[in-house]
């Protein structure tokens, strides 16, 4: 008997050991109002993140689990899945209708504007993305971090500051399960032509080894253009329901088609 | 559109990948069945996401009650009448499509409270309100409204949309479509404010299919000359002048024209939706009409022979010089101001408005396969499944009525 009760209060060490993380997110504007924007769940490799709306409801999410990435639409209870072929579908879909407005410019403004698209796509399949510590510290919150410089192809674009896994509570959970989602997207992005830049990142964050618990987006001139910052972080063993797609909500397509 | 999150982990994904997902739902941009993997689907219903729903104000119950009738499906949310999941509204049918829609604004409650005041503010300086509409917060049997709103009134121009603000918050109840009174549907909107910093567990999202399933099994729309076929029209009628023609809605069966006389047609017309609430708004209509020329005053002179009477003393004397004397009888000239309705009761015994079927009330014992009927002004109109029937009544009342009995008994 005594033995079966210590092997329960060590299966429920374990438990709360292998609870799960929540991050909390606010976004501060330029017009330095700040407000809750987003939350992290992390638990068991799974990911979640809740995209909030000004009144702090839940107005999308994305989920990444067993190596696909949903996106749920909560106010129209609906969900897709984002996966190599939808997105390739998706893609095609949005040429067909960028070809068929063109047909209906005129010769001259039609010529003007493949020329810019041209342009456009080579910028994007060229673009490159690189992440470089500045040796700087900075201190967000109750956190000691690091700040990185992001670079889109040779300009700064945004800096992060990233505390280390040690640092966080519940640090090792959120860390390794940011790492599968970037792995997963990564891997998802990459089929597209247009989002080399975006596979790279990916890649990048893969190796990152802490959390960012701030990112700035910069201007050209380097001033702040809004910034995202970690307001708390909470250890909770989550049900697992909170990685699942909402019973009663239905199945879309990216474009918005029922399945 | 907001920028989305530059959060590190997928500021693609949240930005432009799904920028290009954010397009409502639509028929024309489906896509071919693409998801390669089993949705992992929650176990258990959650209320994680429920919240500003306004279909989790008010008991199902208690709307029932209300409309004295079950609900058909259970409420559902829906935008323009259409069940959608995210839709601001809350919409209660009862199994014969009887409809009552109550709104929500959670805020932004006073600037739309406020948007039909100046249209307001021109009706009461003219006579198209009656004195009845312009007291709104009178219910039909003469008691005062009240309930948990700072201001409430009705929307100008329709009989039966109610409209309540609290601080920034408004709920507005829209029950043309149905037979519910003000007093009922006020009483839903108190009750709804009352819960509206508890609502109810009631998903009206999750209702959307079961509406959708309801809704189909809605009469199906027919061309209006082939609800019924010329031999049951002329069963009915008589043999008819030329072949039933139809335009938009409306069937017309002419019968054949008698030398000096008026032609005389039967014009069956057909709504194939929203017919409680057309027909309530149609009655409306007849009774605005009806107050407006029943309520005219004017002047009335009668003159009248009397007898002479011997004055009794000298006021007598003074009465009697006003009257046009003559042998034996004086003139008395009388002026009354009576009303058209008045008039009317006087000359026929019925006011105008109730001979011209302009009272705005429903018929209670015209018995027939309809649910609702009524005479309105020169037509009769019926209601049957929320499809709206009306006929001219100019050739022949009863043979227009056997004529939409008829019809009804198609659907």
């Amino acid at each position: 008997m005594k033995r079966c009760l210590m092997i329960l209060i060590f299966a429920g060490a374990t438990a709360v050991a292998r609870g799960g993380t929540i991050v909390h997110m606010n976004r501060t504007d330029f017009d330095g109002k700040t407000r809750p924007e987003a939350v992290l769940y992390a638990q068991e490799g799974q990911f979640r993140m809740d995209t909030l709306d000004a009144d702090g409801h839940v107005s999308n999410f994305v989920l990444v689990r067993d190596g696909s990435v949903w996106q749920v639409d909560v106010p129209k209870r609906t969900f897709f899945e984002i996966d190599q072929a939808a997105l390739a579908g998706q893609q095609s879909q949005m040429q067909e209708q960028m070809q068929a407005m063109l047909q209906r410019l005129p010769p001259d403004q039609r010529a003007a504007m493949e020329e810019r698209m041209k342009g456009l796509m080579a910028g994007r399949s060229q673009s490159s993305l690189t992440m470089t510590d500045t040796g700087k510290t900075d201190h967000v919150g109750s956190w000691d971090c690091e700040v990185w410089q992001v670079r889109r192809s040779g300009a700064v674009s945004s800096d992060a500051c990233i505390a280390s896994r040690g640092s966080l509570t519940g640090g090792d959970e959120l860390v390794d399960a940011v790492h599968k989602a970037a792995a997963i997207t990564k891997d998802v992005v990459s089929a597209l032509p247009g989002a080399r830049a975006t596979a790279q990142q990916m890649a990048v964050y893969g190796k990152v080894d802490g959390f960012p618990v701030r990112t700035r987006q910069l201007g050209s001139d380097g001033s702040v253009e809004s910034a995202e910052t970690v307001s708390s972080v909470e250890r909770q063993s989550l049900p697992a329901d909170r990685f699942a797609i909402p019973k009663g909500f239905t199945q879309t397509t990216l474009g918005g088609g029922h399945e | 559109m907001r920028r989305r999150a530059a959060c590190w982990i997928f500021p693609l994904i949240a930005g432009a990948l799904l920028a290009a997902c954010s397009k409502p739902p639509s028929s024309s941009a489906a896509q071919p069945a693409v998801a390669s993997h089993r949705p992992p689907m929650a176990q258990s219903y959650s209320d994680e996401f429920h919240y500003k729903d306004p279909c989790s104000l008010l008991q199902t119950t208690e709307v029932e009650a209300a409309l004295g009738a079950p609900l058909g499906t259970p409420p559902y949310r829906a935008s323009n009448g259409s069940p959608v999941a995210d839709g601001p509204d809350c919409v209660y049918q009862t199994a014969k499509f009887q409809t009552v829609t109550l709104s929500v604004d959670y805020d932004g409650g006073q600037s739309e409270y406020h948007i039909g005041d100046l249209l307001n503010g021109i009706l009461k300086g003219t006579t198209v309100l009656s004195d009845k509409a312009k007291q709104a917060m009178v219910s039909e049997d003469g008691s005062q409204i009240t309930g948990e709103w700072d201001e409430a009134k009705l929307t100008p121009l329709n009989c039966c949309i109610f409209n309540a603000l609290r601080a920034d918050q408004m709920i507005s109840i829209d029950f043309t479509g149905s037979t519910m009174t003000l007093k009922a549907a006020a009483a839903l909107v108190d009750a709804a404010f009352k819960r509206i910093d508890k609502p109810l567990a009631l998903d009206g999202a999750a209702n959307v299919a079961a509406a959708m399933a309801f809704l189909g099994g809605r009469p199906r729309p027919m061309k209006p000359c082939d609800v019924l076929s010329r031999a049951e029209v002329e069963a009915i009628v008589g043999t008819l002048a030329t072949t039933p023609k139809a335009q938009d809605g409306t069937c017309t069966y002419e019968l054949p024209r008698q030398p000096g006389r008026l032609p005389l047609v039967y014009e069956l017309e057909f709504a194939w939706q929203g017919g409680n609430y057309d027909f309530r708004q149609d009655l409306q209509v007849a009774k605005m009409s009806g107050a407006a020329v029943g309520g005219m005053q004017m002047q009335v002179t009668t003159q009248q022979q009397v007898p002479d009477r011997p004055p009794a003393d000298g006021t007598g004397a003074r009465a009697a010089a006003t009257a046009q004397k003559s042998a034996g009888t004086h003139t008395v000239t009388t002026t009354k101001t009576l009303s058209v309705d008045e008039m009317a009761k006087q000359m026929n015994g019925q006011t105008f408005t109730q001979a011209a079927h302009l009272t705005g009330a429903e018929n209670v014992t015209n018995a027939g396969p309809w649910e609702r009927s009524a005479g309105v002004g020169a037509k009769f109109e019926a209601v049957r499944k929320d499809v709206l029937v009306k006929v001219s009544t100019f050739a022949n009342e009863d043979k227009a009525k056997a004529l939409v009995s008829a019809a009804m008994s198609k659907f």
